[in-house]
């Protein structure tokens, strides 16, 4: 098509056109996404006052993250927050549990430990280790519930 | 080309091959129109404007010289 004029005109026209029902039909599409928006809020002082909703979350959970084991080893009280390392600690026997304290919360060596139950150094190492994977055992045990004996 | 409110062929055919400055007359021209289409209670409302030259500025390069569909 030669580029008449009227050809030049026409098109004018059209895009005029064009535009202005681009931009009605886009204000009309805004109002309704408006519209649509409206209808699914709700205003906070409804919310806050009908109380469906906590603004803030409450103090117990800042309080007590976990749930706490207090265990009392050579007069000294630990608190724990795994129950099941706290279970199999309280199983196990008293001298086992003692040098598993001191080595692991008291950060003594071992070779103090070892001073403090008449054992040399590399005893009280094995212990440590032993312990540790009774601990290990005992504690999959209560995790997985199932009931079998070790010996030390 | 007797209307003045119109805008010059030439514009159009530099929008409809997507040039930034073309579009931007167009949005100027446009932008009193626009700006009465987003009136809401009596002031404009900066969203629906937005919203509308942005939709404005997608359909200027659907616009067809020869048979156009809109």
């Amino acid at each position: 098509m030669a580029c008449t004029e009227a050809y030049k005109e026409h098109i004018m026209y059209t895009f005029n056109g064009f535009c202005k029902v681009v931009i009605h039909n886009a204000a009309i599409t805004a109002w309704h996404d408006q519209h649509r928006r409206h209808k699914r809020k709700i205003s906070l002082e409804y919310l806050t006052e009908e109380k469906f909703y906590p603004l803030g979350t409450t103090e117990e959970y800042f309080e007590s993250p976990y749930e706490e084991y207090p265990i009392t080893i050579c007069g000294q009280t630990v608190i724990l927050t795994n129950g099941e390392l706290a279970a199999a600690l309280l199983s196990l026997p008293e001298r086992n549990r003692e040098i598993i304290f001191l080595y692991f919360f008291g950060h003594y060596t071992q070779r103090e430990i070892g001073e403090m139950y008449g054992r040399c150094r590399s005893t009280t190492g094995y212990q440590i280790r032993r312990t540790l994977k009774l601990l290990q055992r005992k504690m999959e045990v209560l995790s997985h519930g199932e009931s079998e004996s070790f010996a030390l | 080309m007797g209307n003045p409110n119109l805008l010059p062929y030439e514009t159009i055919v530099r929008v409809t091959s997507g040039e930034p400055e073309a579009v931007d007359e167009v949005l100027r021209h446009y932008s009193k129109r626009i700006r009465i289409a987003a009136i809401e209670n009596g002031h404009i409302d900066r969203d629906t404007e937005d919203s509308i030259k942005q939709r404005l500025v997608a359909a200027l390069f659907k616009f067809r010289f020869d048979e156009q569909e809109v």
